[in-house]
């Protein structure tokens, strides 16, 4: 090729210079006048003016000629190539690109009956087989059925002359969603709300049940007005099923996914779900919102990318947007360097300090979830995941939050914390049933309007406020609470009116310590209607003359507008305490006349004397017994509604009372009976009241999946009462659906503005967060509780939040504020005589000082929750602070009272038939016995706690239990036996995602892996339990997996690095306070120190622990500590010292059965004996030692044993 | 070789006439363009249009910067550049053709110059070989073709590169066009 034209040749045509010149010339006229010019010019040239006039009419035309640079111009002939051509109904007009698996073309309709352009996905050859086809047209059929306006619609499809498929969709012009938000300079929340309407259109085709599979921006394009529009739905599938079958590995053509968008179950060949998409728009999002993606394809092999898709962890946005990258273009051409400034530039012009902060917490939180690599573990669906965007667009607390729980190593408190977790729920619920209070929702005018039906929102509500009793005589107190619940019940009747529970009234009546009285003044109506929400009260006085005068009684009352104190109705009856019924009936009838409501049907009759006893003395006993229930006495109540019970065995809600008191005493079983019983009575009563026992009795068996359904039902139905809402969100929480929960609260929310008032509502919504372990959202929500609580004056309630926010707070270290908290609900729940409140505060309580290791104080505070909680009767409450003491004793080393503790909580437990009280207790003993060094008896309290675990269903009991027991194995000398154990404990731990205890499995199989001299594999087990610890922030359970790999770097030569490790471990232990590891971390720093030959920091070491370990009386610490103090005594030339004390640990470890320390204390002595005077006997025992540790598994002693007989062979 | 120094050489050596020079210069150009314009036509970037202007320029970029070269003037570069596209246009319209035909597709012809609308191609192959036709008795005439065709350059550019006036350019332009334009229709005719 030449380079230069620098000189011209010569084979010119004749007088080219001359034709140029007239060519222009006559190229500046009009058309009409260049013949004339050109005859005038050129004269009698012939052959001049015919060539000019010829370049002339072949420069007409050339408009467009040239004007598009080659390159253009080369890629449209290629499309060219088809063009023209049909496809089925459609002509193609241009190619408009190529894929691995298609070529798509611009198109249009043949027949011009659709006169938009479409875009036409032509198969390659290759996939042509019947199957294959068949399939193509079954799913061409779902795809038809997608109709989004975010989703491009597929319109036709078929197959071409030659037999290969195609498909026929709308053709949208728009940039990727990528370029769209840069070039758009979109900001942080722009893009987010993009992203939601990405997930709009993903959610629905789910519901279609139709899964994207290759969700990447060059699939989703911004149309003109910012709409995103998908691409290719399904199509990844129809286009190659087989491609779904296969590992992605093994596979050799993997176009069509895009490996970098690819979940780990795509990568791997499993199963695709609608997690799927969740994982490729977690990518997205990402890439979204930092400008790089979680993990990069370029350079890497297909391996490599799966192990990066399968097994690392992606760094947090808001740390990769502080990276710097190169880029490389989709065609792997381009590379465009990416940098913190010009990513946070592009999100609306921020700081790079400024995105990081944007992105740090929920978003990352949320992301990562998003991109988990167990499908189960990411967002149940695509809605959920846009819901938390939106969540966290609106500043609310986000689902996704992990806690932060610390959770102590201790090995004594481990289960602790998960014994208290699970009391809690059901503390939570059976306060949140007793305490309840009704809202009002809308107001109307007192006098006239006629009731809205039982549908609508916003009946008019009435509470009946209880009567004075001015006989003064005890014995007819009941006579209030009877003929309040009667009277509510009547008027409930019908459903016309809204009544308030008397449970609510009676909460109300201590929170502002309302006396029973005869007539209200307006000032204090404002307090009791802003804590009912009623429309009305019901007040007034009885006077009954007693049991001697045949229970004759007088009752005046009147009935009160809340808003401006106005009595609307007073009546006066006299009746006799047989009689009440009737009474209530009169009474009844009269005051719905004045509210202007229908009379009770024939039916509804039948209801309300369903709903009351059938004999006097049963309606006594069962009002009393109501008034000690609600006055918190359920040991009085107990007695007086069994008592009611067998004066009337058919009346349900004396069963269902007798339930509660039952529940609120701790006894399961006895509450199921009863509760079952009131279900099987409650056929007469009013669907209402039927529906409320029903449920009632599953929540009571626990069976929260029912109850759901009921409350559902209730909440439809009754959309004006709160209480039902909230009942259905409580049991959401306690079914573990504590996001469905929360869509029940926010709906409770949208009912009206005055809804927005209650505090109860914020404090489920607490309740809530936290079973979702979103510590800080609990504690925001819990805050919102007390602040409007405690404007109100509703005490109690006051009291729980607080309880509840003690329990946040130290869950999120703040402890002195958590403190603070606790000692108020204690003191409210004191001064309301609600000790069981009071109780379940103290506990709360106890829960700071063990995070600070504050051991005493912990113990004396569930001291006096035992102390109360016996007063009190609940047996629940009382075997669980049992077990909590007991777990103090055994941390403090004191095994035998530990042990004592445990028994009596064990039986508490088992005499309410509290299996997982019982599990947790039985696997707690075991953990004595085991560091009492009683193997045997450790192993059978773990097995009895793994089969009592395994009745219940508690999975992560489960394998904790089996990883303990895989743990006695180990120290027998089991090594087989004990990974099996492991294994098996890891596989269900991965299941149900419990990573706080998969990381403690993690931990023993390393232990066992480095025993039998597999390193890499010991290392690799530490280190990411070690991450897993970090990434939950768990100082102590960190620091132990630090001393762990420590250990190995000792094995390793490497004894500065453990030395390193050694110390930040004790730091970390002494401010902690936690023994245990600390003499570990001792004994290895005294490891580390005698390996560089530093002998008296190794003896300073060992007195620390040695110190320590009076402390202590666990055998698994306290041997191998004696068998380091002996290596170091030995090279303080100590002989006869460090021999004895070898020899001492060889028999009592020989005695327990701890193979593995028998092992290590036999090649100590052997060692020191090779200093000694009988070197020849330390070589034998040498020998001995590495073929017993080789026959047993235990390679690393054995090698440690042979190469000690190497180096004293040498010298 | 060390690449920076070798081309700001190269270039000066170019300045003075030097086959040689030009010809490692060649090598060096061409490989780069190559890249950047096969990523292009491979279609697998998002932008449809592909303007080689901007590729040329890149290319420059890339060069001139990354690797530190002086140039002793730009509008050398663009002439050798547009040259180099030419080249790889060609080839590359060649070698798919030839794919195209090895699938059952009928290789695309020019049509009547008079007769090309707006969009439909040209025949580079063809258009090529009228090119060098011209260059033997016009060589300026054939450069600003190749400069505006092939290098995807405006018209001040490519006047700039010529050392010619606007005007002067433009009325080449069009004598080039109808010159090419009937060279082409006269190779279609024979291939009828």
């Amino acid at each position: 090729m030449r380079v230069s034209y620098a000189k011209a040749t010569r084979k010119m045509p004749e007088k080219w210079d001359q034709v140029k010149e007239l060519f222009t010339l006559a190229l500046e006229r009009d058309p009409e006048e260049r013949s004339g010019f050109l005859r005038q010019a050129c004269g009698d040239d012939d052959s001049l003016r015919t060539e000019i006039e010829s370049l002339l009419s072949s420069f007409d035309g050339t408009a467009t000629f040239l004007e598009d640079c080659a390159a253009a111009d080369l890629l449209s002939a290629q499309s060219r190539a088809s063009t023209g051509k049909r496809i089925g109904a459609y002509r193609i007009l241009r190619e408009l690109g190529q894929g691995g698996m298609a070529v798509v073309y611009l198109g249009e309709r043949a027949d011009q009956s659709y006169r938009k352009q479409v875009a036409i996905k032509m198969v390659r050859a290759g996939i042509d087989t019947e199957q294959v086809l068949h399939r193509f047209r079954n799913e061409r059929q779902t795809l038809a059925a997608l109709d989004h306006p975010n989703i491009v619609k597929l319109l036709d499809g078929g197959s071409s002359e030659d037999g290969s498929p195609y498909l026929v969709m709308e053709h949208v012009e728009g940039l990727p969603i990528d370029q769209y938000c840069d070039l758009n300079k979109l900001s942080i929340d722009g893009r987010l709300r993009l992203f939601r309407e990405v997930c709009s259109a993903a959610q629905y085709a789910h519901e279609k049940l139709v899964i994207h599979r290759d969700l990447k921006p060059a699939n989703i394009l911004i149309a003109k007005g910012g709409v995103p529009r998908l691409l290719d739905f399904g199509i990844a599938k129809l286009l190659n099923p087989e491609c779904f079958q296969t590992p992605l590995v093994t596979r050799t053509d993997w176009r069509p996914m895009t490996p970098e968008y690819a979940s780990p179950e795509q990568i791997r060949g499993h199963a695709v779900t609608a997690a799927t998409d969740v994982y490729s728009l977690g990518v997205l999002l990402f890439e979204l919102l930092t400008g790089h993606r979680p993990f990069h394809s370029a350079g890497q092999s297909l391996l490599e990318m799966e192990r990066l898709v399968c097994e690392t962890e992606p760094e947090k946005p808001s740390a990769v947007v502080n990276k710097q990258e190169e880029k490389v273009s989709r065609d792997g051409e381009a590379r465009n360097a990416i940098t913190p400034r010009s990513v946070s530039n592009q999100r609306g012009g921020l700081q790079p300090a400024e995105l990081q902060r944007r992105l740090r917490g929920d978003l990352d939180t949320i992301i990562m979830k998003a991109l988990r690599k167990e499908p189960e573990r990411r967002y149940g669906s695509v809605e959920e995941f846009s819901q938390d965007i939106e969540r966290c667009l609106t500043g609310m607390p986000v689902l996704a939050r992990k806690s932060t729980i610390a959770y102590r190593s201790g090995r004594f408190l481990r289960r602790h914390k998960e014994s208290l977790a699970a009391a809690l729920v059901v503390l939570g619920i059976v306060a949140g049933i007793a305490s309840w209070q009704v809202q009002r929702l809308s107001r109307q005018n007192a006098t006239g309007s006629q009731a809205k039906n039982a549908q609508g929102q916003g009946r008019r509500s009435v509470a009946i406020l209880g009567f004075k009793n001015l006989s003064d005589r005890p014995d007819t107190k009941w006579v209030s609470t009877a003929l309040s619940e009667m009277l509510t019940t009547e008027l409930a009747a019908g459903e016309k009116l809204r009544t308030v529970p008397g449970e609510t009234v009676a909460r109300m009546k201590t929170d502002l310590s309302l006396p029973d009285s005869e007539n209200l003044a307006p000032e204090a109506l404002g307090p009791v209607r802003k804590n009912l929400g009623s429309d009305f009260v019901v007040v007034g006085s009885y006077f009954d003359l007693g049991k001697d005068s045949a229970g004759q009684l007088r009752l005046d009352l009147r009935l009160q507008d809340t808003t401006n104190g106005q009595t609307i109705a007073a009546v006066s009856e006299t009746s006799s305490e047989a009689q009440l019924l009737d009474l209530v009936s009169r009474v009844g009838r009269k005051l719905r006349e004045d509210l202007g409501v229908a009379d009770v049907s024939q039916v509804e009759s039948v209801g309300i004397r369903a709903a009351i006893p059938s004999n006097p003395e049963a309606m006594r006993l069962y009002s009393e017994g109501l008034a000690k229930l609600r006055t918190f006495d359920a040991l009085a109540a107990r007695d007086l509604l069994t008592s009611a019970v067998s004066s009337d065995p058919a009346y349900p809600l004396a069963h269902a009372e007798l339930a509660k008191a039952w529940m609120a005493l701790g006894y399961n079983s006895n509450a199921i009976q009863e509760a079952k019983k009131a279900l099987e009575l409650s056929g007469k009563l009013s669907p209402e009241d039927h529906s409320s026992v029903e449920a009632r009795y599953y929540e009571v068996n626990k069976d929260w999946d029912k109850a759901i359904e009921v409350y559902r039902a209730l909440s439809n139905s009754f959309p004006d009462s709160v209480e039902y809402s909230l009942s259905l969100a409580n049991a959401q929480i306690a079914g573990e659906r504590g996001s469905d929960a929360l869509k029940s609260i926010a709906r409770l929310r949208g009912l009206s503005a005055e809804v927005k008032e209650d505090p109860r509502i914020d404090l489920a919504e607490a309740e809530a967060d936290a079973s979702l372990s979103d510590n800080k959202g609990a504690v925001a929500a819990a805050d919102l509780a007390i602040q409007k609580a405690g404007a109100s004056g509703a005490k109690l309630l006051l009291a729980r939040a607080k309880t509840f926010q003690c329990r946040s707070l130290a869950n999120l270290g703040q402890f002195k504020r958590a403190t603070a908290d606790g000692e108020e609900s204690r003191q409210i729940f004191h001064e309301a005589g609600d000790f069981a409140g009071e109780s379940g505060a103290l506990h709360a309580m106890a829960e700071v000082p063990i995070d600070q290791g504050d051991l005493e104080t912990a113990k004396t505070l569930y001291e006096q929750a035992l102390k109360l909680a016996r007063q009190t009767g609940d047996k629940k409450a009382t075997a669980r602070e049992l077990g909590n003491i007991g777990v103090i004793y055994a941390q403090e080393g004191d095994f035998s009272t530990g042990l004592k503790f445990y028994r009596e909580a064990l039986e508490a437990f088992r005499d309410i038939g509290d299996k997982h009280g019982m599990s947790v207790v039985t696997g707690n003993t075991g953990d004595i016995l085991h560091a009492e060094g009683r193997l045997g008896d450790a192993f059978a309290e773990y097995k009895d706690a793994l089969v009592l675990a395994r009745e219940i269903g508690h999975r992560s009991s489960e394998a904790i239990d089996i990883k303990l027991m895989g743990d006695v194995l180990a120290d027998q000398g089991d090594l087989k036996g004990a990974m099996q154990m492991y294994q098996q404990a890891i596989g269900i731990q991965r299941e149900i995602g419990d990573k706080r205890y998969y990381a403690d499995s993690l931990m023993s199989m390393g232990r066992l892996r480095r025993q039998r001299g597999d390193g890499d594999g010991a290392r690799k087990n530490y280190e990411e339990a070690l991450a897993l610890h970090q990434q939950s922030g768990e100082k102590g359970l960190s620091a132990e997996a630090q001393v762990a790999l420590g250990e190995f770097d000792c094995d390793s030569g490497q004894a500065s690095q453990a030395e390193t490790l050694a110390r930040a471990a004790i730091q970390e232990f002494r401010a902690e306070r936690e023994t245990d590891p600390e003499i570990q971390s001792e004994v290895l720093l005294s490891r580390s120190l005698l390996q560089q030959g530093k002998v008296e920091n190794a003896q300073q070491a060992i007195a620390r622990a040695l110190a320590l370990s009076k402390k202590s009386s666990d055998v698994t610490i306290r041997l191998p500590l004696a068998i380091q103090s002996a290596y170091v005594q030995s090279a303080a030339k100590e002989l006869p010292d460090a021999l004895r004390l070898a020899r001492n640990v060889l028999v009592e470890a020989h005695k327990l059965g701890f193979v593995r320390i028998e092992l290590e204390a036999s090649l100590a002595i052997a060692e020191i004996e090779l200093q000694g005077t009988n070197p020849a006997q330390g070589r034998k025992r040498l020998e001995e030692t590495e073929t017993t540790a080789r026959s047993k598994g235990f390679e690393l002693i054995a090698r440690k044993a042979s190469v000690a007989q190497h180096v004293t062979n040498r010298t | 070789m060390d690449a920076p120094t070798d081309i700001a050489t190269l270039l000066g050596e170019l300045d003075v006439g030097s086959d040689k020079a030009a010809a490692e210069l060649v090598v060096l150009l061409y490989s780069e363009l190559h890249r950047l314009a096969s990523g292009y036509l491979r279609r697998e970037r998002s932008d449809h249009t592909l303007q080689t202007t901007a590729l040329v320029h890149e290319a420059y970029l890339r060069l001139a910067d990354q690797r530190e070269v002086r140039w002793k003037n730009k509008e050398q570069f663009l002439g050798v550049a547009a040259q180099l596209m030419r080249r790889i246009l060609v080839d590359y319209s060649r070698g798919h053709g030839a794919k195209k035909r090895g699938r059952g597709f009928e290789r695309v012809f020019l049509e009547e110059a008079a007769e090309v609308p707006k969009g439909k191609a040209t025949d580079v192959i063809a258009l090529d070989e009228a090119l060098t036709r011209l260059a033997e008795f016009d060589p300026q005439q054939a450069q600003l073709v190749e400069l505006r065709f092939f290098g995807g350059l405006g018209i001040d550019e490519s006047a700039g590169v010529l050392g010619v006036s606007r005007t002067t350019l433009k009325r080449n332009w069009n004598v080039a066009k109808a010159w090419l334009a009937r060279e082409l229709r006269k190779g279609d005719q024979k291939n009828a």
